[in-house]
This record gives C-alpha cells, structure tokens and sequence, in this order.
C-alpha cells in the first residue's frame, strides 16, 4: 500500500506540462474567434450577394455606422462588467444631440464648451445613477429606465422641440463619410473609437482601476473587504456611460446632420446587443471594449444585409432579437457546478 | 464489533480526473448499516470528490457503485436523493428569505402538487428541529437564524427524508457546541434504525466522538480502514499525513508583549451588553472565541473597521508620539490594520481570477510603474510568498478554483500579509484546512508575533486557541465573559466560559 501511494504522490507532484491542445484551447476562448469568424462570414456574403458593395463610400458608411455604435455601447461595456444595466443611454444622447444641434450649431456656441456641457451633464447624472444604486441598493434597472424618461423629456421641453437646427460644420467633419485626418482619407470618428478601443485596452488589463473594476463585479462584497471601494467603481463607470453615450449623440447628431425626439432610440438596444454579442458577460471578467466593438461591426454589417435584401423594419428586428438570444445561449452558459471542484 | 452482513453501499476502485488533475486515484469505501463511518484526509485527498460522487453531483471516471450489493448509477443529486442518499455541506445553504419550514421541504415538492400534506410537513420539521436546536421556529425566514442554526435547518432538510445513507460533509463546522452535540444524539438514533452516516471533519474530538470507523484517504486513495477498537489519533493523522506529526506541537515560544497598537473603548455589541475595553500589544496573539453568534464576529468586524457602533477603536502609533487615529473602513490600509473575513467564497476569493490576481489586490499600488502594472513586479513579490508559505500552485496565472481549500486560504493569507500590517486580524483563518496546513499557518503566525506583529485570531476551534494564543477573550451574550491567560488558558477553562460559570462541563 505504502509503494503505490508512493508513486501516486509522485505522479501528483509532477509540474504540470500544459498540452499543446490546452494552450490552443485557452488562446481560442481568450480571442474572440467566434465574433471574429460571424463578422468574416457577414463580410465575404455581402461582398458576394452585392459586389458593388466594395466601394470606398459604402465601407466607410458601414465603417462609421459602427463607430457611432460601439462609442454609444462604450460605457455600457463597463457597466455589464460591474454587472448592471443602463437603459439611460437613449437620454444622453438625445442630451449630447440637443448640445451639439441648438446649442453648437443654432446659437452658435463654441465646440470645446459644448463638448465640456454634454460631458458635465451626461457624467453628473451618471454619476448620480451610480450612487444612489450602489449606496441605496437601488436596481440601476429601474433607476436608468426613470433617469431616461426624465432626460428625453427635459431636453425636449429645453429644446421646445425646435428640431431645425444642426451642428456646425466644424463637427460634422468629423463624421462626414468623404472626412479626412491629417490629409488622410480616413473620416476622425473611426480614429477617435480606434483610440478608444487601445485606451480601454490598457485600462481594463494594465491598470490597478481595471483590476478594482474587475473585482467589484465579480465579487462585490470579497472587493469591498479587499479595500476597494465599490461604490466609487459604480459612481465612476456610470459617469462613463452618461459621459461616452453623451459624446456619442454629439456624433449621431453630427453624421445625420440634426437630430429628433427618438434619435438615441435605436442605441439602447442595438449597443446592449453589440455589448453581449461581443461576449462580454453581467459581472465577470470575461469581456472587453474590442469585442463590444466586433459586436458591433457585426450588427452594423447585418442590418446593412437586412436593408440591402429588402427585409422591411419588423423583419430585421426579428432577426436582432434571434441573433441576441444566440449570444445568450454560447455565453450566457457559465461553467457547470458540476465542473467545478 | 459484531460480525457483518451485506455492507449497505459499497464503492470500489472509483477513479475520477478533471483534466490534468488526478482527484480519486483508487478509491474504496464500504458502508455498514447502523454504522457512523468517518472520512479523513487532507485538503486534496479526494474527500469532497468521493462525497460529490455519492451525491451524485460529479460522476466517477471508472470504479463501481453498489447499494444492497446491486449496481447504482447516479446521474444528479435529485438521483442520488431518491434512492436515500442525502448530503449536508459544509457551506450553509439555506434559502434566506424563506421560512424554516420552506428551507426544510424546499424541493421535496412537485410543481403543482405537495408530496406531504402541510400537517404533516409542519409536524415532522418540529420534531426534527426541536430535537436539533430544542426550539422550532417554523414560520421566520431563515436569514434571521444564527449561522448554527441554518446549518441546522439544512441537517434537519436531510433527515425528514429518512436517508438510508447521510453524509455529513464537514456539516458539523458551522455548528455550535451545543447543536453539535444534539446532531450526534440524532445521528445516533438514526444509525439505531439501520440507515449509514458517513462523516466528515477536520476535528479530532468529534472524530473520536463519534466514529464506528475511520477511511482515510490521501493523495485520492484510500489509505487505511480501522473500527473503533483499533484507532489512534495519532494514528490516523500519520496515516493522513504520510509522516509523523505531533498535534500537541507547542506554538507558543517565550515572548514578551510590546506596546498597545490597538485599543478597543467603551465597545457595545448589542443594546444593554457590557461594554469591552481591550488592548492589543504588539508581538502578541489573542484568541477571541466562543459559542457561535455570541459576539466574537461582530467584535472582531469592528476591531477591523467594517462595522459600526458604540464605542471606539483606535490605533495608537508609537513612532508618531502615541497618537490615537478611529480605525474605519477606508483608513485601515493605511493605518496596518490587515482583516481575513471568514467566508472565504463570499468575502475572500474573486474565482474567476487568477492565484495571482487574487493575492495581488489590495497591494498593487506596488507594482505600478507610472499609470500601468508591471506583471514582474507582482510575480516577483508573489513569488516570495509562494515560497516562504509554501503554497503548492501548478502556475500563478492559474484560476484559483485549481486549489485545494488549504492552499487557497495560505494565497488570502499572502494577500495580507503582503500589506505588511501592524495589527492582523483573522476571521476562523483555518476553518476548512488540512492539519498540516493548520500547522504551517500557525508556524507563519507565531514568526510575526516574533516580529511584533499583534495578531488577533477568532477560532471555532478550542484546540487552537489553546496552542495558537498568548490569551483568549471568551465571549457570551455579546461581551466577554472571560480572559485567560496563561496557565489558566487551557480547553477546560475556555469551554467552562463558553456555557457561563454555572453550566456543568461535558468536555474531556
């Protein structure tokens, strides 16, 4: 009996040698190579289904139509990760839309003091969702769903729905589809998100915030006991949903040279899917700003489909609503009690 | 021991892998009616493995299963239920905003339609519960209950369903002295009947208590089987270990206590209660204990910052001229206040990290290098800990899910001390661990109590406050009852307190 234990213990003891398929296994499950693989697909049926697809134009319309989504699903991101919701996003657009239309364009203010408006505005109510639902234990759920209806009403009633007005040129440049930087044919908003995403990056993975951040979401209580403080982590990431859904509405205002009472409507819905069908997943540490923004070059390139095959509005929403439970079904899976020992 | 018959569950040569990972190697066990069967072995050595197996929760690689001698197959843990099969964890799990009665027929019911009639629920939980915890409050939710007694609840969910076998997975750890006792009377008469009890504890008393039998199983195999006549302690835990350790080990070298770095004043656990005044010196360590739910947890939160109330804690700082700073929540870091909570799942591990990640928390201002973390610098410093507290891991970027229960908690341990505090306070630090690793972490407290760190331990355990501590402060109906100290600091003393001076100790 002695012996063999013996040579058990030994076997036991033995390092650990990672098998080539495991390290194969544990790269496929940190890329996303699913997204990456759908977004390929949606690209090579469109490029096929219409070849006259494949001019500058129709790319960087696609292109910016992402853009504008994945800003808008920006701070969402965040707020997945710390495992809530905001469903205020539609507000801080229709805010940062108003800013930039009757304030930058109608009454001609200047373009930084319109942006530090929207970003003052949009992070302090944020901020104050964040807050209340971490220090009341309030569901951000309901709190965003009345923060949402207070901001679409309040700018309106600001406004005096006077939808005449559109943002000056200056910020329109930036979205415009024949848009250049820096003399190169690429319009500003696609560098802008492609700096986000590298930003975000370093954040999330480089930083002590993006561990708190993290931690706070997987394990609020075991942060809180760890000396994180969590109720700074919610205050912060709200304020950065409200301050980059904020900015993202300037945009949407700017590309579509104006603005009206449902213009944040369609990013509500559409970024929350953009989010989850990116793989990231309510309070866990799987997920980040680049698979929000794969999931939304996906979207984006899907409804491109939809429209350019003649599918009506009810239709294309169907199939969203297929590809979002989708999503849920390879994600939503988190390991198995059973699996864990 | 009388000759036996059939055993009633037997299982044999059960081998289980999760990937690289050997958990059962060759694993033997067979039950006997009327028998308490106690499992042993150290974090790691299979046990829970070999419990889920019989719930049915994992299923073997290979190996046999027989009940009454005829092959059993379990595919879930409802399966393993309806063949009389019942599990109580470790972990409480009780519904919390359901009543006792709810949490004790929670799943026994159909969707549409009731298994027992109400009466007949209500009268089985009573008698159950009153025989347990010697009150049956039915109809209160279970979250107003002490930790014991929702662990009882869920040991009283497995006995109305009348197993004909019922482990007991270290059920026993969240139980007071008192319902410890009563479940062992139960268990008696369940035996008494014919059914099987296989336990589990890291306690050798109640282990000597209790067992008909002892398996022990290290490295995933069983080691050795012995009755009642023929066991020893000391036996078993050379059997478990693999070498001879001695239990009775003395952890207390000669020291001398320096000056006060924490002051407890005027502190009040509940409305009426006795107020506490204590100081804590540097070098030395202090036990707080007693029956569970009796005031030691909330006194040791507000040592720490984390709860609230009358009274005041203050942390005296003998470079900065004696000056007296509250210790709150947020300024306990920078005051070298460290605190371990005592649920390790709920307020200590982030699973879906890394070992790694998990230690470094609360230190990485340490390892940044301008706005970003440096990945050397934290393997750097982990690697020392890995060493000094010997943390047995395959890779640091591991998820710290492929530790053992032991290992895990010496990773928490390495988290706080890498804070390098004045005043560590530790929530039941070794609830759940091996014996060896218990003797390492008491090695790596002692060396910091020599290095003037004050160091305060809660402890279910008697045993260890009387090896571990410099003196105990019993606490009963929410202040302390007792100090001892010294020579008066020994198991007979500290239980005398746990019951009040009037109560007639049944402890040896």
């Amino acid at each position: 009996m002695t012996t063999t234990s013996t040579v058990v213990n030994a076997r036991l003891d033995a390092p650990v040698v990672p098998s080539r398929w495991t390290k194969f296994r544990f790269f496929v499950l940190r890329l996303p190579i699913l997204q990456l693989s759908v977004l390929l697909a949606l690209i090579l049926w469109l490029v096929i289904s219409i070849p006259a697809f494949v001019n500058r134009l129709s790319i960087v319309s696609v292109l910016i139509l992402a853009a504008l989504l994945a800003l808008a699903a920006l701070g969402q991101t965040f707020v997945v990760l710390i495992g809530g919701l905001d469903l205020a996003i539609p507000g801080y657009i229709i805010v940062g839309a108003f800013i930039s239309s009757n304030l930058a364009g109608g009454a001609g203010w200047p373009i930084p003091l319109a942006l530090l408006m929207t970003v003052v505005i949009c992070g302090l109510v944020g901020a104050f969702v964040g807050f209340v639902s971490h220090r009341y234990n309030v569901q951000p759920l309901v709190l965003t769903l009345g923060i949402n209806a207070a901001l679409v009403g309040g700018t309106l009633f600001v406004a005096k729905a006077n939808f005449t007005s559109a943002p000056p040129d200056a910020l329109r440049a930036l979205t415009a589809i024949n848009g250049t930087t820096f003399g190169l044919p690429i319009p500003p908003i696609l560098l802008i998100v492609l700096a986000a995403v590298v930003l975000v990056w370093l954040f999330l993975t480089r930083t002590a915030s993006g561990r708190r951040l993290y931690a706070t979401g997987t394990n609020a209580r075991a942060a809180e006991l760890t000396r994180v403080h969590t109720g700074k982590v919610w205050t912060l990431t709200f304020a950065t949903s409200g301050i980059t859904a904020g900015i993202a509405g300037m945009f949407i205002a700017s590309f579509s040279a104006g603005w009206s009472a449902n213009i944040g409507e369609p990013y509500f819905f559409t970024g929350l899917a953009a989010v989850l069908l990116g793989g990231t997943t309510f309070g866990s540490i799987h997920g980040s700003y680049t698979r929000t923004v794969l999931g939304a070059l996906i979207l984006t390139l899907l409804s491109t489909i939809v429209l350019s095959v003649g599918m009506s509005e009810s239709e294309s929403r169907i199939i969203y609503g297929f590809v979002v439970i989708a999503a849920a079904f390879l994600y939503g899976r988190e390991r198995h009690v059973r699996n864990r020992f | 021991m009388e000759k036996r018959g059939q055993p009633l569950l037997q299982m044999a040569k059960i081998e289980k892998n999760f990937g690289a990972t050997r958990a059962l190697v060759e694993a033997n066990i067979e039950l006997f009616p009327g028998d308490v069967h106690t499992l042993l072995g150290e974090n790691g050595s299979g046990k829970s493995t070999l419990v889920k197996i019989l719930g049915g929760v994992h299923q073997p690689d290979s190996g046999k299963i027989l009940l009454d001698g005829a092959d059993l197959t379990l595919r879930s843990p409802r399966g393993a239920s309806h063949y009389g099969i019942e599990t109580v964890f470790q972990e409480v799990l009780t519904a919390s905003h359901q009543s006792v009665l709810q949490n004790i027929w929670l799943g026994s019911d159909g969707i549409f339609r009731r298994r027992f009639k109400t009466a007949t629920q209500r009268q089985q939980a009573t008698e159950v519960l009153e025989r347990l915890l010697g009150d049956a409050q039915l109809d209160v939710p279970a979250a107003e209950l002490s930790l014991s007694a929702r662990q009882a609840v869920s040991i009283a969910r497995s006995l109305v369903r009348r197993p004909r076998v019922l482990i007991l997975d270290e059920a026993t750890a969240a139980l007071d002295v008192q319902t410890r006792d009563r479940l062992f009377n139960e268990i008696r008469r369940l035996t008494a009947q014919g059914s099987a009890v296989l336990f589990i504890s890291h306690r050798m008393d109640e282990v000597a208590e209790i067992s008909d039998r002892v398996t022990v199983l290290r490295s995933g195999q069983t080691i050795s089987t012995v009755t009642r006549e023929t066991m020893t302690i000391s036996g078993l835990i050379q059997d478990m270990t693999g070498s001879k350790v001695s239990p009775e080990e003395s952890f207390k070298p000669p020291r001398e206590p320096g000056k006060v770095v924490l002051q407890a004043r005027d502190i009040q656990l509940a409305e009426q209660a006795t107020k506490i005044n204590v100081d804590i010196r540097a070098g030395e360590i202090i036990g707080l204990c007693g029956l569970e739910g009796h005031g030691q947890d909330l006194f040791i939160r507000r040592l720490s910052g984390f709860a609230g109330g009358p009274g005041s804690v203050s942390r005296l700082e003998v470079e900065q001229n004696n000056s007296a700073t509250p210790v709150g929540r947020r300024n306990a870091a920078g005051l070298g206040v460290a605190y371990l909570p005592r649920e390790r799942r709920g307020e200590s591990l982030f699973e879906q990290m890394s070992i790694q990640e998990n230690f470094v928390l609360p230190t990485m201002r340490q390892d940044k290098i301008g706005p970003f973390l440096s990945r050397k610098r934290m393997a750097a410093r982990f690697r020392e800990y890995i060493q000094s507290l010997s943390i047995k891991l395959g890779s640091p970027d591991d998820s710290i899910t492929t530790l053992s229960g032991g290992n895990q908690q010496k990773v928490l341990l390495a988290r706080w001390l890498a804070t390098e505090p004045s005043v560590l306070l530790l929530n039941d630090p070794t609830r759940g661990v091996d014996i060896s690793t218990k003797l390492e972490i008491y090695r790596t407290l002692q060396d910091l109590a020599l290095q003037g760190t004050a160091i305060v331990v809660l402890s279910s355990e008697v045993d260890e406050i009387v090896q571990l501590t410099d003196r105990a402060l019993v606490f009963r109906d929410k202040t302390v009852f007792a100090e001892l100290a010294g020579k008066d600091l020994h198991q007979q003393s500290i239980v005398t307190a746990y019951f009040g001076q009037e109560m007639e100790v049944q402890y040896e």
